[in-house]
Formats: C-alpha cells, structure tokens, sequence
C-alpha cells in the first residue's frame, strides 16, 4: 500500500535535469525524441544511471548530454568518440553512451568513428542523423544528400557531394551491433538502444530524424509533422538485411532495422587478458 | 634514455593512462609505456592521431585516472584544442612535448626550443597552463612528477616541455623509493550530492573534481559555464570563469615557479637560459669565472607561468642578461619585459646543435667589455 | 479430441488503467504537434491559451477515446506530455498536489461533470 505521492511527476525525470527544461530544440526537432528514447532504454533495462556517463559532441545533438542527470560531457567537435575511449579504458565499470549528430560523428569525428568501430570498444552510439549541420544554420554535412538545397550549397546548384551511409560505414569497418531507425519508430529504437547497450562491444544506432529550421524549410520539406510522417511513410523495415544493402534515401526509401548483430572481442576485455597474461 | 626517465616518472607519479602516437623524437616514451603501463596495470592506446591520445586522456581523467599523452610539436599544434578543452573544464593532464626543429614537419632528428610560446598562447582564448622545462635525464623523471602532482593540484594541463637533446640523451637516473616520493591527488567533493556545484571553487579558487561512477552528477562542458556547469552567455559569468581560471595559477606562482640561480650571488652578467643551452652555458661560466668575470646563470626550470618577479629582481641586480635560446627568441621576450631596462642579449640558435660553450663564452666576454 | 470448443467465459471489459498528463510549460504546442497527428485516435488537440515560451500547449480534445497507447508519451520530444498511473493522478489531484502548468484533462472534465472541483 503506497501512500499519496505529493505530486506528479513524469516517469522519466529522475534521469532528467528537469531544470533544463524545456530543452533547446526547435519544436518538432527530433533530437528531443532520440533523448526520450535513450533514457526509456535505460529505464528498461534497469541501469544503475550513476554508473552511465553520457560524452556528446557540438551541435544540436551535442546539447542531449547537458539534459542527462549523472555525469555528462560536452566535448570538442567530433573528439567525443576518443574522450569516451579514454573513459571506457579507466573505468570499464562504466557504462558509455555517446550522442552525436550526423555533421559531428562522420564528418570531423569520422575518424575516430571508425577506429573506434575497428577498435571494438565497448560503447553506445546513437547517432542522430538530421541531413546536415543543423546547429550553425544548415550548412550540408557527410549525410546530405545529392542536389539538395542547404545554406552552403545554395541554389542553383545545391550540394554536389553524395553522402555517406553511416550504416555501410560503421558495418564495414567493425562495428558488433548497427541499427538504424527513424524517430518515429520510438519503441523498436528503444529496443534497438537497449540492445547495444546490452551488448558488450561497439554498438551504433543511427536514429534518421528532421531538422525542420533548416534542413526542411530550405528543401521545402515541410514543418517537423510534415517531415516525420514522410520519414514514417518511406520507412522499409527490413530486420538482418545485409548492412550493403542498407539504403537510405529521403525521397523515396529509408531502410531501417536491425544489420549487424556479432560477437567479437572486447577491447577493454583484451586488455584485462593482456594484463594477466604480463603479470603472470 | 631521457624519453624513458620521463616515462618512468609518470609511472612512479601514479600514472595508469597513455593515449599516444609515434612522432620522433617522442616515439621512445610511447614505446616504453607500450611495455610498461600492462605491467603495472594501466593501459597504453595508441590512436589514429594525437587529437585522439589528447583527448581519451581528458577522458581517463574524468574517469579518475592519472593520464598522459606525449608528442613533439606538429602533435602539439594538433593538440591544442584539447589543451582548450582541457583548461576550461579543469581536467588535469600531463602533455610531454619533446620539442624537434620546426615549424612544420621540420627537422625531426634534430632538437629546437620552437614551441615554448605554442604551450602558453597555442589554443584560443586567454588561459594560464603550467610549463616546465628540465634540462637533463634525472630532471625528466623529476620534473614529470612534479608536473602530475601540479596537474592534480590546480586541475590544469601541464607541459612538460623538453628538446630533442635532452629527450635522447642517456645519463644516470636515480629513481627514488616510493615512500620517498610525494604524490598530489586531486580534491574530491565532501558534500552531499544533491548540494554538489562542479565548478564552484574552493578558497584556493580549485574545484573539488567529482569521480564517474559515484552518486555525483556533473555537466563538463567547453561552452562557458556557471558553477553549476550549465553554459550560459552572460557576461559576468564569463569575465568570472576566465579570470578564476586564470588566478587559479596566477595566485600560486609561488608554489609552482622552480629556478636554479648558479653562482649569482656576486654575478654581474646573467645568463638566463632553459633546456639544453643551460648546459652549455654551465660550461661557459666555469670558464668565464677562470677568467675573472662575475658571470652567473638563472636556470628556469619552469618557463610557464613566467617568473617575473624573479627576473625582474636579477635586472636589478646585474649589468648585463645573456638569453641563449635554441628558437629566434621566445623565452627573451619575456625576460625582456620584466627585466628591463637591463640590456638583455639574445643568442639565437633555431638549429638541432645548441649554443656551444666556447660560443656563449665568446658572447660572455664580447658583453663583459661594454 | 482435435477441437474442444471451450466454454465463452467473457473477459471484464478493460478500463483506461492510465490517464493523460500535460506539462503544459514545456509543450511546444502549435510549432510542434508531433503528438496531436501521431496520436492513432485522434485525441489531442491545441488549446487558445499561451503558456510561457508563447506556445499554445496541447490539451485532449476527446479523451474518451484514448487507448493508453502512450505513443504521445514517446513521441513527445520534450517530455510534456505522459501517461499515470489513474489512482495516483486521482489522489495528488483531488489534494491539489499538481504542480503548475500541469493539467489532467480527463480528471478535470470528470470533476466539470460534477459540477466543479471540491
């Protein structure tokens, strides 16, 4: 029998800084979705949150760890993937999460994504794909797509690169889990979440979203609704699909599900091995 | 080796974290810890590039682990956005640069005193780090302790700024008993989570560092922040956080400042000088002293923060101040200003052979008859 | 015995065991209306008041028909809008525990039924 709470509150914010709130994003930013999906993974799985450390880096998907209540980094653009390596090897009792934004991970961060990725360290990234650089104004980023409009790759010409596909990059270069979901798919994200933060190894989730302010008004994309019910409505969920064929592509198909599920060793478990193996 | 006594040192300093990357003439120390840091139980990654080995030891940090990184100056200039980082969210840190002719990929064989400036103004931004400079094997070990019990203590990167000459030099190392070594960890908070403010100094103006993994929660962010680590873009919270982290060091130069005076007592020529040319210069003065001349030698042992009152108060003493550098001048700028109006004579060198005794011998005479 | 048909014993018909809380500070309201088009029943809609960022906040227009999907919980980017338990919601509203700015509409329009709150 429980006594009367004295008030309400949502069933998230004991891993909320809920003085923080309401959050910086532009309404209908899908940032703010991926937020709520990280921490309802955590819920489920019944996390000691003390022991997880959030590591993000610039932009708007770099503002996600200020609103975490437990111990959160704000780092330099695209070196949250390193700083979090270095936290994983002090403490492998630590639980790692890392959110950065498309601009951040595969651009300056691109790098340190995929050694990080060949490194097998055991950590989550969630990757918040909006299309471009969404805290600077809409500048095109690694994941803008051919011709589109942004404010560096202005009409008449748009943007003359082709984008990367993170989920292509981050299978081929090692990574143990990848998955891709849209924001709309907030409860198969979840799952997918708490899955790589299960598993021991790296594990990249790519959450596909809309970036309204910019992305969407300059290509006439519509408001955040108009956007997320296109992202719903040219969703192929194909669970086990080889990670090649993996296609995304905002007009007209973005595949979603689950890629790459492997074991592999651990880096910090090697490491302990190796360890014993010196001191003997 | 002096690469190797440097490494030790951190080891007998308490440190279990090296992020690096092979770049001569700092690739011996990488190499050492490669072999030692499994056996004491740390870990040693080598990354993709410095930016990484930098920044996963701002990381290992955090996570509560004595980390270092070492490089010479190329990997410096890559660095020094994490020294950024580092200064504003008070993360201790030990950065080895063994410096090589430059600027660019330069001589790499070959030491220089080039980037004694890069570790005070090389990021952006005002800040104040902690430079020190030893000039031979023994002084490696030393004064790399001495650099992670300063980091610990003012939670900000120390440069450990040594030439290639010193780094490849071999000589007798004497490495001390662990009982007789005093170690410096970082202040932890004492008070109750739920009151805890990451950024709010104590009266020596230094946070209590939190650990990950216990019941403190904390935001380290690089955006300026108030004590609570929330970024904010007020103006008085910006002029409060950069002068704090300024005044941190500024207010203990007394503690941090290290100079060796040789043979200054009765000197009316000083010779100001750091790194290998001090050598050279300790040759000279013998000589110069066989000859009749009051020569003596300040050897600074830390260059950052600068001691100003100490070469300020040797400008008053003696006639005349020798600045033998191995760079076009950068350590003579400083003492130029603090020592003035002494005359002050610069010997550059930009070249791998330092300043040879007979040369500031030489230059000790020509100066003695003005 | 391939088929046994078993006797219909009817389950108890299932009330709403969660009722729908609004934040309405954090509620990005008209800019936003992710959880008004996603939600499968049509439940919410935009209120004419403004709450403090300027926005007008969400409120449900036909709660009756909410299924406690919760997708409106999880589609929300901001954390305004969510689901308790009815019990609790009951008793911290009948003590008039709620914070400001948050609103039970279907507590409230009960409590409307009966002629205003106690």
């Amino acid at each position: 029998m429980t006594t009367a709470p004295a008030t309400l509150v949502h069933p998230m914010s004991k891993y909320i800084r809920e003085d923080r709130l309401p959050w910086i994003y532009c309404p209908g930013c899908s940032i703010g979705i991926a937020t709520g999906m990280i921490v309802r993974a955590i819920d489920n799985i019944g996390l000691d949150f003390s022991k997880v450390v959030f590591v993000s880096g610039i932009g708007c998907s770099g503002r996600t760890s200020g609103y975490f209540k437990t111990g959160t980094f704000h780092t330099t653009h695209g070196r949250a993937i390193p700083f979090a390596t270095g936290v994983k090897i002090a403490n492998p009792d630590l639980e790692v999460i890392v959110v950065a934004g498309d601009g951040d991970l595969a651009a300056i961060g691109g790098n340190h994504l995929i050694h990080a990725c060949r490194r097998n360290i055991d950590m989550t990234v969630v990757c918040i794909n909006n299309w471009n650089y969404g805290m600077t104004g809409g500048q095109f980023g690694p994941t803008t797509e051919h011709e589109k409009l942004t404010q560096t790759s202005p009409p008449p010409i748009g943007n003359m690169e082709h984008p990367f596909n993170l989920i292509k990059l981050a299978a081929s270069s090692g990574a143990t889990f990848v998955a891709r979901w849209t924001a709309v798919q907030v409860r198969r994200g979840i799952t997918s979440i708490e899955k790589g933060i299960k598993k021991k190894g790296f594990s990249f989730i790519e959450i596909v979203g809309a970036c309204p302010t910019a992305y969407g008004r300059m290509n006439k994309l519509g408001e955040g609704v108009d956007m997320h019910k296109h992202l719903l409505e040219v969703t192929d969920i194909q669970n086990g699909l080889p990670p090649h064929e993996a296609e995304i592509e905002y007009d007209k198909r973005i595949v979603c599900g689950e890629f790459v599920d492997i074991e592999k060793p651990e880096y910090t478990d090697v490491l302990k091995q190796m360890h014993a193996k010196v001191r003997k | 080796m002096g690469d190797i006594a440097c490494a030790e040192g951190a080891i007998s300093a308490g440190c279990r974290y090296f992020g690096g990357y092979p770049i001569t003439p700092a690739t011996e120390i990488a190499e050492w810890m490669a072999v030692r840091m499994p056996e004491v139980g740390g870990a040693f990654v080598q990354y993709e590039d410095e930016i990484a080995s930098i920044t996963s030891a701002l990381g290992a940090s955090w996570a509560g682990t004595k980390a270092m990184t070492a490089t010479s100056g190329p990997g410096a200039s890559l660095m020094m956005e994490s020294v950024g980082l580092a200064v504003m969210t008070e993360t201790p840190v030990v950065i080895v640069n063994i410096m090589r002719g430059g600027p660019s990929t330069g001589q790499p064989t070959r030491g220089q005193q080039g980037d004694v400036f890069q570790a005070k103004w090389g990021s952006h931004g005002d800040y104040q780090i902690i430079g020190l400079t030893p000039a031979s094997v023994q002084e490696m070990f030393d004064l790399t302790v001495r650099a992670f019990n300063l980091s610990e203590r003012y939670r900000v990167p120390v440069f450990v700024l040594a030439d290639e000459v010193v780094g490849h030099m071999r000589e007798k190392l004497v490495i001390p008993d662990e009982k007789d070594l005093k170690l410096v960890d970082r202040k932890m908070p004492t008070v109750d989570p739920s009151d805890y403010l990451p950024f709010k100094p104590g009266d020596d103006l230094v946070p209590p560092m939190a650990l990950l993994g216990t019941k403190y929660q904390f935001y380290a962010t690089g955006l300026t922040h108030d004590e609570r680590g929330y970024p904010t873009d007020s103006d008085e919270v910006q002029i409060e956080l950069i002068t704090r982290l300024s005044e941190k060091v500024l207010r203990h130069v007394y503690d941090i400042i290290d100079v060796e005076k040789y043979m200054l007592d009765d000197a009316d020529i000083a010779i100001v000088a750091y790194g290998t040319p001090s050598r050279s210069a300790r040759k000279a003065i013998k000589d110069a002293r066989a000859e009749g001349i009051n020569v003596g030698m300040l050897r600074l042992k830390s260059v950052w923060p600068f001691p100003e009152k100490i070469v300020s108060e040797l400008g008053s003493q003696v006639r005349h101040i020798i600045v033998p550098e191995q760079n076009m001048g950068q350590i003579y700028y400083m003492v130029r200003a603090f020592a003035a109006p002494t005359p002050i004579h610069l010997m550059t060198k930009p070249a791998g052979t330092p300043q040879l005794p007979d040369e500031i011998l030489q230059k000790i005479k020509e100066v003695h008859s003005l | 015995m391939a088929s046994v048909r078993k006797p219909i014993t009817p389950k108890p018909v299932r009330m709403r065991d969660k009722v729908l809380v609004m934040l309405e500070e954090r509620c990005k309201g008209d800019q936003c209306q992710l959880c008004v088009s996603f939600c499968p029943k049509n439940v919410l809609c935009l209120t004419d008041k403004y709450n403090r960022k300027g926005y007008h906040p969400v409120t449900a227009c036909d709660i009756d028909a909410c299924t406690n999907c919760q997708f409106c919980e999880l589609i929300c980017p901001d954390m305004a809008i969510y689901l308790a338990d009815r019990d609790e919601a009951e008793k911290v509203f009948k003590s008039h525990g709620l914070e400001e700015g948050t609103k039970i509409p279907e507590l409230e329009n009960d409590a409307a039924k009966e002629g205003g709150t106690d």
